[in-house]
Formats: structure tokens, C-alpha cells, sequence
């Protein structure tokens, strides 16, 4: 106890540090006991001082402290009891219930005056340094884990970037390749679409030009594109054409047969065939289409081309062929009447001059005017007569369009209305064939009119030029325009109305339109209608107006006897009796032939007898034998001062109109009367003699 | 310098191998590996010589526990830990995961413990042998070059004989060697040869 109680006072200071303090000796009693030792286990010193130490820590016997404990009670180098390796010598729990951790220094106290040695136990707490170093260490490796990772990452990062690089460089090369060839790609479809553009470009150009309306149709039937912003022969524009069904554009009469023509396409066939299309103008426009499969498309190209001049002017020589056979014919009725009128009438004037009875001679009067009608129809159907052509005269037709209306308009329900412009030129005309044509337009308007009504007739003084769409050569015209405002003439009619016997009144001829048109085609003119039905017709007339002026009118003929030998040349008896008749009536003495053989014949033995003929009167045409223009070549150049008139039936013959160009000095149409052979013979003596 | 007989170098190999030997077996019964401790020499050396032989460790920082001691010889014992050893030793010792250089407090701790394992087997064993009583000072651990370590960190001129022990450490199991070097600063050699010799008188007897 003593032994203690020395140690307590020697060691009570070491309760004042902050380390945990006892000691031993060599037989493990515990000797002193601090105050931190008794707050850190709750052992108090009185209840441990002074016992062994393995009663309450039985550890310290363990070889791994006694074996070097056992150096300490020896004086033996100090001993370390290191926190990691031990953990703690003397275990104490801490307020979390945790034990606290413990570095100990064990160091020997030599006992004095003794051999002896006891251990002192310094005991440092290290929990807290123990886990702040733990704490750091966890950070660090966390750190260092981090670091290993990122280095790792790092590492991938750079084997992934090594491997992208070379990805990069592999791919770099596949794209300057690529890009290579797709620069020649580039640069050959740019050249392929240049050629495209040009060619396109090229295209367009053909079809923008192009004279034809060129559409595509689809299979539904709907326009698709058309060539032409503003077409101007039918008066659309591109937006009215494309997006409609072309049906649309067809007149009523013909959509089926465009639709068996569609249907054509839809079966591969192509082809070209006439039609009508309905203008923007709502008129009808005669087209010639042209229509094929577009190759790789569903589309059909369907050309247009404006065919209404060509048609015009087909139905015009149609038109003419008709005329020109019919007046073949109509020429051979006609002389064949003639030589039977001459006949007629010159026997029936010779009759009229030596017959006594009244009644007879009324009878008389009554043939006379029964065959100067049938010397009126034969004029008619000389008109059609091949090659005729007019008499003309140069006359300010003013008057003659006045007089020819008045004539025929004379008597019925109509009223005419004239605006005949003043200054109107003079055309150069067969007075007797515009008198015609005029009467019968005026005719043609009154019976279009049943219940009345006006005729407006005008004549204007118009120039044609080269452009116009009208059958006319360029120049000056007289224009005469007759509009009533009848029913019309329905469309199907109007394409006929010139046509010759067409008719469409129950007692009609069929000869009054027809005759005025070949009047007026022989008179190098034009003739025309413009009708609607139920609007009126308008009938226009192109006269050439001619430079020369207009001549002085001349006297009225007379019965003008003469002398001199005449022979007469026909092939018709009748017409030899009666005009030899008429010429004996006349004063002048006569020999007869029949064809232009014996008209020479005679003639050159009436110069061998000296019994000369001093007039040779010849009829133009002598069937089977020689003509008049034949015979006259031939007498003049027999003797170049003969003097000859030509008669024919065919007024309308060449001849007849230019006869001194054939060597003739005079000419009469048959049938001609006493009094025409009266003057025909005196004008060509009386030239003879001046 | 002085130089020791071929007997006398034998009885300081012995006590040497004696102490190093009981420093195995406290180290042994703190792992649970077996740690073999191996002395391959000893060696007297002036101090020129010693930094020729320690001159691999260059001016690499090293961990050193030191332990001072007076008495019938006196001098200054230092347990050289080179870093990758130290390393070794205390992730061995403590089942850490190796590669951790760094000397931490706890750390430290362990190595001082270690050091103080090593050197207080060799001087009890010396100790023990001699019959002497040793004073020790309490054991210091210091980082820092083994020039300054040994040759600049003392106020007395330095020693002119150095004994240099050199101890192999190696854990089979895990294939782990190392190296520590043990400088011994003997202030008085001629102390420890008498001593020496006495106990060659002894075996002579």
C-alpha cells in the first residue's frame, strides 16, 4: 500500500495530462491508474489499484504483449503498441458506443533502489485523428479511384479517339472518294440537265412557235398543258384550256364522235381527222387534229391547227367545180335556146311587121313576151357557163344598186333603206348581171321577211390588204351589204345557200343565190353571208373598183337599114332562115353557110368572082365543124381587111367581151332582134368608113 | 576505423540474427502472414563509404525510426525504411490494399511499431547478451534524405565507423521483398568491441 500511495504522489500529476496513464508491474498489478483512464472505462483507481490488470483487460497476458512487455520489467527500449496494429490495449468505449482507438508507448521505470522495473503505459487517444485520417483516406482513394477511373476513361477516351481518328481518317478517305465521284456525278447530271434545259428549252421554243394549238389531254379527258399563253385564233388563254375537259370545247354535234376519237387513243391508235372546236368567242373554228400517244406518259398530245381559211377556201373551189360542170351544161342548154329564140323571135318581130289581124298580132305580142322570159332564164343559165365572162361597162353602180332594189322590192311588205356612200368609185360590171344580183338578194331578204320588215342596202368604198382573210386580191372595192332582219339561215344551210338549186322555199330554183355568186365570181368580186337564226341575214358583195371613168350613156337602139353583101354562117337552119329574113328586111343582100369550111370557101370565090362579101356575121361555136375564131384566123389571113361580126349564144364566152382581139369588129348575142343587127351592121359600116 | 575480427563479426551476426529473429516472430504473430526476416550482410563503414552504398536512395525522401541509447556504449540506431518498402511492410501489417505511398499518421504509427519491433529485438538481443543495462530514448520516426538522416542531423561530429546491417523482409504468400537498413552510430566502438571480446573471453573459458 505504501508502494502505491509513493506512486500516487510521484505520478498524481499525470492525471493532469490528456493521456491515458498506468502502471504495472512485473506481476501485472496495476500500480497507478489516472483520471482518464477512470473516465474513459469507468473503472475507478480504488477499484483497480492494486490488483491485476488482466482481471479486467485479460488480453495483456496474450503473448503478442507479454512476450515484449516482458523486456520492459527488464529496462528494456521502450515498446509502441501502434493504433492500426492493436487497435487499443485498454478497450473503452466512447459516448457513441464505439471504442476508442489507442497508440500506446510503454516505457520501463526503474524502480529505485531497486533492480526492479515497472512498465509505464502512455496511451494516446487517436480516435479522432484515426478517423479523420480514415476520412482522408477515403477521399483519397475515392479520389484516387476517380482519378484511376478517369485516367482509365482517359485512356479509353484516347484508344476510342486513336480508333475514331483512324475511323475518321478511313472514312475522311471513303468521303473525298465519295465525294470524287459525286463531283463527277454532280458534274455530269449538271451537264446531263443543261443538255435537259437546252433540249427543253428547245421545246418549248418548237412549241411556243409552232402555228398549231398543241394541248396534252390526260385519260380522264381533262387539258393538261397547252403551248400558247393567248391563243388568238380561238381566243383563250392558257388558264381557260388547262384543268378543263376538253368536251368542253367541242360543239354538240360532234362530241361523240371526239369521244370514239379519245377512245381511239386510249386504244393506242393514233391519228389525223377534221373537226370543230367552240372559240372563246362561242363561233365554231374548223380544226384539222392531229392526236398521238405521248411515249412514257398516260398523257395524249392532241396538235390543233386552224383550219378555217383552207376550209373556206375548199368550200369556195368546191363551189366552183360545182358551178364550173353545171355551166358546161348550163352553156349548152343555153346555145342550143338561143339559136331556137333567134329563131323565135326573129320570126315572130318579122311576123308582128307583116300581119294584119289585131288579135293575131296581140297573139303575137303574147309569144314575144313568153320568149323574152325564156331568153331571161337562158341568160341565167349562161351565167354558170364555162369560162364566161360578163360584158362589162364601166359604171358608177350607185344608181344601178338603187334601181335594181327599188325594182325588185316593188309591190311587197318591205321597206329598203339605202345609205350608199356619195363618193362611191366606180366599179367596171355587167350592168344587166349586178341588176341580177341585187334583184335577187332583195328577193332572198323579202321572203326571209313574210311579215314585213327593212332592208338596210349599203355600199362603201373599202381596201382589201394583203393580210385580209377574205378570197379577194389586194385592192380597192366597192363593198354592198343587204341585212334584213328575217329569220336567218339556220348553220347547217349556210355552207349550201350559193350552191345551185339548193333551195329551202317550197317554189324556189335553187337558182337565185347560185347565180348571183358566179356573177360575182366572174366580176373577179366576192360574194358572202353572215347569218345567225332568228338575228337577220347580212349578204356582203366585193366589186373591184376600177380607175377608168365612168363613159357617157348612150342612146336607146333603133332600127338602122343598110346595104352591102352579107354572109351569114350557122349551123342552125331556123336561125339562117330568120336572120337572112331579118337582114333582106333590113336592106341588105345575103349568102348563107353552115360552118366555117364553107364560110371560106365562099368567101374566096366571091374574091374570084369579084362578087365580095362586104360583112362575114359568124356564129362562135358550130359543133362538129369549125367555130367563128377559127374561121376568121383563117379569112384574114386570106384577107387581111375582112370584116366580120361574131354571134354567139354564149355571151359569157372570152370572145365575146375582148372579140377585136380576134380580129372581129363587131359582136351580137343571141337571140338578137332586127333592130341589134341593124345597129351592129352600121356601127361596123360606118367604122369601116371613117 | 575500426576494424572487427572474424569472431567478433560472427558474435555480432549472431546477436544481430537473434534480435532480427525475434523482431519475425512479434511481426509474425501480429499477421496473419509470415513474414521471414533475413540479415544477407553487416558491414563496418566509414561514413564516406556509407553514402557510396547508400547512394541508390539518392535524395528520395525515406521513413527512418530512430532510438537513441546510453550506457556502456552509446549511440543511435536507425531502421531505414526505403518508400516502396515502407509501403509494403504496412499494407502487409494491416491488410490495406498496397500501393498506397503515403505515410499518414496512423500509418506512421504502424511503421514506428515496426521499427520499434525490429530494433528493440536487436538491442535486447545485445542487450541480453552483454549483461549490460541500456538506457533507451523513446523512439522518433523522421522522413527526410538519409544523408541528413545519419550525417547532418546531430550537433557531435559524425561517427568514423557506421555499422550497416542490411535486412531482407519477404511474405511468401504474397510475394512480397523488401528492403531495410539498419545504421548503427556507435559513439564508442571501442566500447562494444571490449565488450565483445569479453564475451569472447567467456567462450574461450
Amino acid at each position: 500500500m505504501e508502494e502505491i500511495e509513493t506512486l500516487e504522489s510521484t505520478f498524481g500529476i499525470l492525471d493532469c495530462i490528456p493521456l491515458g496513464v498506468f502502471i504495472l508491474r512485473n506481476d501485472y498489478v496495476v500500480l497507478f491508474w489516472n483520471r482518464y483512464l477512470e473516465e474513459w472505462t469507468s473503472i475507478n483507481k480504488k477499484n483497480i489499484i492494486g490488483k491485476d490488470i488482466t482481471v479486467h483487460f485479460p488480453h495483456l497476458k496474450e503473448p503478442r504483449y507479454s512476450s515484449r512487455l516482458q523486456d520492459i520489467f527488464y529496462g528494456g527500449p521502450p515498446l509502441i503498441f501502434s493504433s492500426q496494429l492493436h487497435n487499443h490495449i485498454i478497450p473503452s468505449l466512447l459516448p457513441n458506443g464505439t471504442l476508442r482507438i489507442q497508440h500506446t508507448y510503454i516505457t520501463s521505470l526503474h524502480v529505485s533502489n531497486t533492480p526492479d522495473f515497472y512498465a509505464l503505459f502512455a496511451i494516446r487517444d487517436v480516435t479522432d485523428l484515426t478517423h479523420r485520417i480514415q476520412g482522408y483516406r477515403a477521399m483519397r482513394d475515392q479520389a484516387l479511384e476517380e482519378i484511376r477511373e478517369r485516367i482509365h476513361a482517359e485512356e479509353k477516351l484516347k484508344h476510342a479517339h486513336a480508333v475514331l481518328e483512324l475511323r475518321i481518317q478511313e472514312r475522311t478517305a471513303d468521303l473525298v472518294s465519295m465525294n470524287k465521284k459525286l463531283q463527277e456525278e454532280i458534274k455530269e447530271r449538271k451537264h446531263a440537265e443543261e443538255e435537259l434545259q437546252k433540249t427543253k428549252t428547245y421545246m418549248e421554243s418548237i412549241l411556243t412557235n409552232a402555228l398549231d394549238l398543241i394541248i396534252t389531254i390526260k385519260k380522264n379527258g381533262t387539258i393538261g398543258y397547252t403551248n400558247r399563253e393567248i391563243d388568238f385564233e380561238t381566243g383563250y388563254r392558257k388558264e381557260d384550256i388547262e384543268g378543263k375537259h376538253f368536251l368542253q370545247f367541242i360543239p354538240e354535234h360532234l362530241k361523240e364522235f371526239m369521244m370514239d376519237k379519245l377512245s381511239e387513243l386510249n386504244e393506242g391508235n393514233s391519228g389525223i381527222y377534221e373537226s370543230q372546236i367552240i372559240k372563246a368567242d362561242g363561233t365554231h373554228m374548223d380544226c384539222l387534229i392531229s392526236q398521238s400517244a405521248i411515249q412514257g406518259s398516260d398523257e395524249f398530245l392532241v396538235s390543233i391547227k386552224d383550219i378555217t381559211a383552207r376550209k373556206k377556201m375548199e368550200n369556195e373551189l368546191l363551189k366552183v367545180q360545182k358551178l364550173e360542170s353545171i355551166g358546161i351544161l348550163a352553156g349548152g342548154i343555153a346555145h342550143d335556146f338561143n339559136n331556137l329564140l333567134t329563131a323565135i323571135l326573129g320570126n315572130i318581130l318579122l311576123a308582128k311587121m307583116y300581119v294584119m289581124e289585131k288579135e293575131v298580132y296581140n297573139n303575137l305580142i303574147e309569144i314575144e313576151k313568153a320568149s323574152l322570159r325564156a331568153k331571161d332564164l337562158t341568160q341565167h343559165l349562161l351565167t354558170f357557163s364555162k369560162g364566161g365572162s360578163p360584158l362589162k361597162k364601166t359604171l358608177n353602180i350607185s344608181e344601178l344598186i338603187k334601181d335594181s332594189a327599188d325594182f325588185a322590192h316593188r309591190g311587197s311588205n318591205v321597206k329598203c333603206n339605202f345609205f350608199i356612200s356619195p363618193d362611191l368609185w366606180p366599179a367596171e360590171v355587167d350592168e344587166g348581171q349586178i341588176h341580177q344580183v341585187i334583184n335577187n338578194l332583195i328577193i332572198n331578204s323579202i321572203q326571209a321577211m313574210p311579215t314585213g320588215g327593212v332592208i338596210q342596202v349599203r355600199a362603201d368604198n373599202v381596201t382589201i390588204g394583203p393580210g385580209s382573210l377574205l378570197p379577194l386580191t389586194p385592192g380597192h372595192y366597192v363593198k354592198i351589204s343587204v341585212k334584213d332582219t328575217g329569220m336567218g339561215i339556220q348553220e347547217e344551210y349556210i355552207q349550201k345557200i350559193f350552191d345551185p338549186y339548193f333551195t329551202t322555199k317550197p317554189n324556189g330554183s335553187g337558182f337565185g343565190l347560185s347565180t348571183a355568186y358566179s356573177i360575182i365570181k366572174n366580176h373577179n368580186g366576192y360574194i358572202t353571208v353572215e347569218s345567225r337564226p332568228h338575228s337577220g341575214t347580212t349578204f356582203y358583195v366585193y366589186l373591184p373598183a376600177s380607175p377608168k371613168k365612168v363613159p357617157a350613156k348612150k342612146e336607146e337602139k333603133r332600127l338602122i337599114s343598110g346595104r352591102g353583101r352579107i354572109l351569114f354562117m350557122d349551123d342552125e337552119e331556123p336561125v339562117r332562115i330568120v336572120t337572112g329574113k331579118m337582114l333582106r328586111h333590113l336592106g341588105y343582100d345575103v349568102a348563107f353557110v353552115k360552118n366555117g369550111e364553107e364560110a371560106i370557101r365562099a368567101y374566096q370565090e366571091a374574091q374570084k368572082s369579084g362578087n365580095l362579101f362586104d360583112v362575114v356575121i359568124m356564129d362562135l361555136t358550130i359543133p362538129g365543124g369549125m367555130g367563128g375564131v377559127e374561121a376568121m384566123k383563117r379569112l384574114c389571113a386570106i384577107d387581111p381587111n375582112v370584116r366580120a361580126i361574131v354571134a354567139s349564144g354564149y355571151s359569157n364566152d372570152p370572145v365575146m367581151s375582148d372579140y377585136e382581139k380576134y380580129g372581129f369588129c363587131g359582136v351580137v348575142s343571141k337571140p338578137f332582134t332586127i333592130a341589134d343587127l341593124g345597129q351592129i351592121l352600121h356601127s361596123v359600116f360606118t367604122r369601116t368608113y371613117e | 576505423m575500426i576494424h572487427f575480427d572474424h569472431y567478433q563479426m560472427d558474435i555480432l551476426k549472431e546477436m544481430i540474427n537473434i534480435g532480427v529473429g525475434r523482431a519475425a516472430g512479434i511481426l509474425n504473430e501480429l499477421t496473419k502472414f509470415r513474414v521471414l526476416l533475413q540479415v544477407p550482410f553487416i558491414k563496418l563503414l566509414s561514413p564516406s563509404d556509407l553514402k557510396e552504398e547508400t547512394r541508390e536512395l539518392g535524395r528520395d525522401m525515406v521513413a527512418a525510426v530512430q532510438l537513441g541509447f546510453e550506457g556502456p556504449f552509446s549511440g543511435r540506431a536507425a531502421l531505414v525504411f526505403p518508400p516502396d518498402s515502407a509501403s509494403k511492410l504496412v499494407s502487409v501489417l494491416t491488410g490495406e490494399e498496397p500501393g498506397t505511398p503515403e505515410l499518414d499518421s496512423v500509418r506512421v504509427g504502424t511503421l514506428e511499431e515496426v521499427g520499434n519491433i525490429v530494433l528493440n529485438g536487436i538491442m535486447g538481443s545485445i542487450g541480453n547478451m552483454l549483461k549490460r543495462h541500456i538506457h533507451y530514448s523513446l523512439p522518433v520516426y523522421r522522413e527526410d534524405t538519409i544523408d541528413k538522416l545519419i550525417f547532418l542531423d546531430r550537433n557531435v561530429p559524425p561517427p568514423n565507423t557506421i555499422l550497416l546491417i542490411h535486412i531482407r523482409f519477404t511474405i511468401e504468400q504474397l510475394h512480397i521483398e523488401g528492403d531495410i537498413i539498419l545504421i548503427f552510430e556507435v559513439g564508442s566502438f571501442t566500447a562494444l568491441l571490449s565488450l565483445l571480446e569479453t564475451l569472447q573471453d567467456k567462450d574461450m573459458e
